[in-house]
């Protein structure tokens, strides 16, 4: 059904106002402290140093990085020191200015909010922050100081090179890595690196405690440097922004603009972000008008599939994956060769046409093939449909036709039934036909939630029973968070994982190359690491890799008129990479 | 006995009602199982152990079950009713934020629900047994009967979609500023400001909402209504009424809808009740960010004090209200005493 008429009660009554239907409040809440997701703010209010080419990754899933709100950088030869050129003259939109202390402070400051733990820029221990001890006496003396000018004392603290990350000037700014990291630009699509006032946060009560943020800042959020600042918010209702008068992108180019969009001054006035939780009210406001760009997802997907009218949004380099892991640890999945007779046995084509609408393709895991040469070294095929095959895994295991196999149980998040449901149901079919008794079990996602989705594999291997026989990944498939192989390796085949290791999996061949990744930058040594890692892993198939998702939510994504938007970018960026719109990118038709 | 005493009686009640429901919710909740850190956290509790560590110690998760509810009841005697990590603020702030949302739209719903329980069932007793009290029978059956999101559904579909005339979900619309806050009702600071943009959007996005409330429930005053209307008109003293030549209005009014009124404050103190307890589905598909939506969000993040505290204050306002009937029936039917 489609209705193109506006209502005369939408806040969309001006052509400079844009109305985005959103699922879900950023919870627990905005602000750049908040780790909130969704995070709208990224970007459009707080922008990071350096910035990924979106172009570039969103035509050929190649990455690139930018200029943001740093000018230039270098790499010292080790590969352990980046030193960041700032760009001068920048102001946060409440005229505060933007410098390499202001910078410095927002480190410390998210340091400090995370119990004084530097792992809150990355899941990876990357920094040496032994020497940091940061906490309110050392935001008193940056409170008393400013930032504009800091006083000595403030400035010898701010110029500790012991310190992982230190100022050498007004525009310089300097992280030290404990060794090299190869990905350490690629941390920067990470929110933990978007830049924000501190000023402002000191000035209106300091940002809390651990554990205890400033509850002022959920609705009096900080000023940033982006195309857009928060004008209004009402907590679990709606968030509405508005361009930034004194955005230092405001006099960029076209053809500036157009090389590094992720930087563009934007196009509509105001931008009002609506929490719609119900997926009904979402259709309706987007087929009225009275929202122009709308999460769609289920069964109203196939609504706009058909209407020609509409443009979903489809990534062909995802960053986002679904797979189904195997628990190597219990039995009968703990047998080499019957993950492999499953892996076999799946359809998964028919499974990205039935659960995902088509809108995914097949890969070799654990990572997506935007990542260029560090994705499948080996030239490795995705895991073929083949009963034959299969069979002759069983066969080979001594459970021919699944004879002396006992059923195995696949746990679905209540959250994903939407998607996980019919794929499950495709396996379920699949996997009979080779005499593997699966049966289906719904959990609730608060159970899967703070349970086996976010163990560490050190409880799960000393807790295998506890881990289901089989699950599929987050409800929504897994996106890492930032721009990097290095999150799939550790997250899903490490013995290092600090969550998502659903196989409770763990080879040495594996850990080497995580490890190498993470702490070399020598190239061909981590491409070659990878390669016989990737092998092992392939062999072992502790995952059914089932495909990269087109699709942002698996079963839905953003939809909008073509004929009242043109085109967009997505965010390259944080817990749900791909997953929201890069504002200022949208084009008015 | 005196008004006095029984107040202070059923307060003292009251109390203890108060503290088994926060019991019972506090047992219950921590039956469910998972850790509540990494509902709280994510998979930030995991990559970050020492942020993860401070709130096991600032919630007391490791100790046992009492010595939690022990912390729990000190911070309650100290009007401290914890931090909600699903929300980011305290407990105490998401409550006074979005109660008077609910507030607001639950009265309107009360009122709607008052005037057409009230009118349609009179129309069914003058007109029982025909068209128009079959047809109204019809009508609030269905809205009783229906599942509480059909009728916000189909209300959207309607009037949001087939007949676009109001907004699909929201509190207001968002160009418009709210009025500054003096009472927290921003209804009423919109009036008292004079503010009449956004109390005419703060009253259109209210519509929707309120309407599907009261359609759940006005078919029970109706019905109750009715039967006593019909019972009254029935008995002895309106049919001498009727004899004496006094008007049929009159004794419709005078004698049997003034009659009927005690029911009708029973009634209309569970029909808050149901109304207060059941907007959870109203606020999450009209997207109203009242209490309900909160409550909803703590129950389904684990969001512990969040979910004692939204529980605390629906357990006071039903007690409140249970209360405020049993004085009102005095106050009406002066034959009713206090005990």
């Amino acid at each position: 059904m489609t209705k193109t008429s506006s209502t005369s009660n939408s806040t969309s009554t001006s052509p400079q106002t844009l109305v985005i239907d959103d699922p879900t409040w950023p919870g627990p809440a905005i602000g750049p402290l908040s780790e909130g997701y969704p995070d709208w703010l990224f970007y459009e209010v707080y922008q990071p140093l350096v910035v990924a080419n979106v172009t570039l990754e969103f035509s050929s899933g190649g990455l690139q990085f930018l200029p943001g709100l740093a000018t230039t950088w270098t790499a010292s030869p080790d590969g352990q020191t980046y030193t960041f050129n700032l760009r001068p003259g920048v102001t946060f939109s409440n005229g505060d200015p933007f410098n390499s202390y202001a910078a410095w402070t927002d480190f410390y400051m998210q340091y400090y909010m995370g119990g004084n733990s530097s792992s809150f820029w990355v899941p990876l221990d990357i920094f040496d922050s032994s020497a940091v001890n940061f906490g309110p006496a050392d935001f008193a003396l940056i409170n008393q100081s400013g930032l504009a000018s800091p006083s000595s004392g403030l400035l010898a603290m701010m110029s500790n090179s012991s310190w992982p990350v230190y100022v050498s000037g007004p525009n310089t700014i300097v992280f030290h890595l404990k060794s090299p990291f190869i990905f350490f630009l690629n941390t920067f699509a990470a929110s933990s690196a978007q830049i924000f006032d501190p000023m402002y946060i000191l000035k209106n009560g300091g940002p809390g405690v651990p554990g205890s943020p400033n509850p002022i800042l959920n609705t009096n959020i900080p000023p940033g440097t982006g195309p857009y600042m928060v004008s209004r918010v009402q907590t679990q209702s709606f968030l509405v922004l508005q361009k930034n008068p004194t955005y230092w992108g405001n006099g960029l180019s076209a053809a500036a603009a157009a090389s590094n969009p992720v930087v563009g001054p934007g196009y509509y006035t105001n931008v009002v972000i609506k929490d719609i939780p119900d997926e009904a009210s979402r259709y309706i406001d987007l087929s009225g008008n009275a929202a122009q760009l709308s999460d769609i997802v289920g069964s109203d997907f196939k609504l706009v599939q058909l209407n020609p009218s509409y443009t979903p949004l489809t990534i062909n380099s995802p960053a986002c994956m679904v797979m189904m892991g195997m628990n190597t640890k219990v039995f009968p999945t703990n047998v080499t060769l019957v993950r492999q007779a499953i892996v076999h046995s799946i359809n998964y084509s028919q499974v990205i046409d039935e659960a995902a609408f088509g809108e995914g393709f097949e890969i070799v895991g654990p990572e997506t093939p935007n990542y260029g040469q560090f994705y499948d070294p080996g030239s490795l095929q995705p895991y073929t449909y083949n009963l034959t095959l299969a069979q002759q895994d069983l066969v080979k295991a001594g459970y021919p036709n699944g004879t002396g196999l006992p059923s195995v149980t696949l746990d679905i998040d209540s959250s994903g039934v939407a998607w996980n449901v019919p794929a499950a149901e495709i396996i379920q079919t699949d996997l009979a036909q080779v005499g593997i008794n699966l049966k289906l079990q719904v959990v609730s996602s608060n159970y899967a939630d703070s349970t086996y989705l976010y163990w560490n594999y050190t409880y799960m291997s000393e807790h295998p029973t506890q881990m289901p026989t089989l699950a599929f990944n987050y409800f929504t498939g897994f996106c890492p968070d930032y721009l990097a192989p290095t999150d799939y390796w550790g997250v899903f085949v490490s013995g290092t994982s600090a969550y998502g290791n659903l196989a409770v999996y763990d080879s040495p061949v594996v850990d080497n190359a995580v490890s190498l990744m993470a702490h070399s930058n020598n190239l061909s040594a981590i491409v070659d690491s990878l390669r016989v890692a990737q092998k092992q892993i392939y062999d072992d198939a502790p995952y059914a890799w089932l495909f990269g998702e087109k699709l942002l939510s698996v079963d839905g994504t953003w939809v909008w008129n073509k004929n009242v938007i043109k085109n967009m970018y997505m965010v390259p960026d944080v817990t749900g990479v791909n997953d929201l719109p890069l504002l200022n990118t949208i084009t008015p038709a | 006995m005196g008004l006095a005493t029984f107040l202070l009686r059923r307060i003292i009640a009251g109390a203890f009602v108060l503290l088994g429901v926060v019991a019972l919710t506090f047992v219950l909740s921590h039956l469910i199982p998972g850790d509540p850190v990494v509902l709280w956290l994510g998979r930030t509790a995991e990559t970050q152990p020492t942020l993860a560590a401070i709130y096991v110690k600032m919630y007391h998760l490791h100790d046992p079950l009492y010595v939690q509810f022990f912390y729990y009841v000190n911070g309650l005697l100290h009007f401290q009713l914890g931090f909600s990590p699903s929300r980011g603020e305290p407990v105490f702030q998401a409550i006074t934020e979005s109660l008077p949302v609910t507030l607001q739209l639950v009265f309107l719903s009360m009122v709607l629900t008052t005037i057409l329980g009230i009118l349609s069932g009179i129309l069914s007793a003058l007109y029982e047994g025909r068209l128009p009290d079959k047809v109204s029978r019809g009508v609030y059956l269905f809205g009783t009967a229906s599942p509480p999101f059909l009728i916000p559904l189909l209300l959207v579909l309607v009037l949001t979609y087939l007949i676009p005339v109001l907004p699909s979900g929201g509190l207001i619309n968002e160009l418009i500023p709210i009025p500054r806050a003096i009472t927290g009702f921003s209804l009423l600071d919109s009036v008292i400001v004079g503010d009449w943009s956004a109390f005419g959007s703060l009253v259109q996005h209210m519509i929707l909402p309120a309407l599907a409330l009261s359609l759940a429930s006005y078919g029970i005053v109706t019905r109750v209504l009715r039967s006593s209307i019909l019972e009254v008109m029935g008995s002895n003293f309106v049919r001498a009424a009727r004899a004496r030549g006094i008007p049929e209005r009159r004794i419709m009014y005078n004698y049997a809808f003034k009659n009927s009124l005690v029911e009708l404050i029973t009634l209309l103190t569970l029909i808050f009740n149901f109304t207060l307890t059941g907007d959870v589905f109203v606020e999450q598909i009209f997207s109203y960010p009242g209490l309900g939506r909160y409550a909803l969000q703590t129950a389904l993040s684990s969001d512990y004090p969040g979910l004692f505290g939204t529980t605390l204050v629906y357990a006071l306002f039903v007690v409140a209200a249970n209360l405020a009937a049993d004085v009102l029936y005095a106050v009406v039917d002066p034959r009713i005493s206090l005990y």
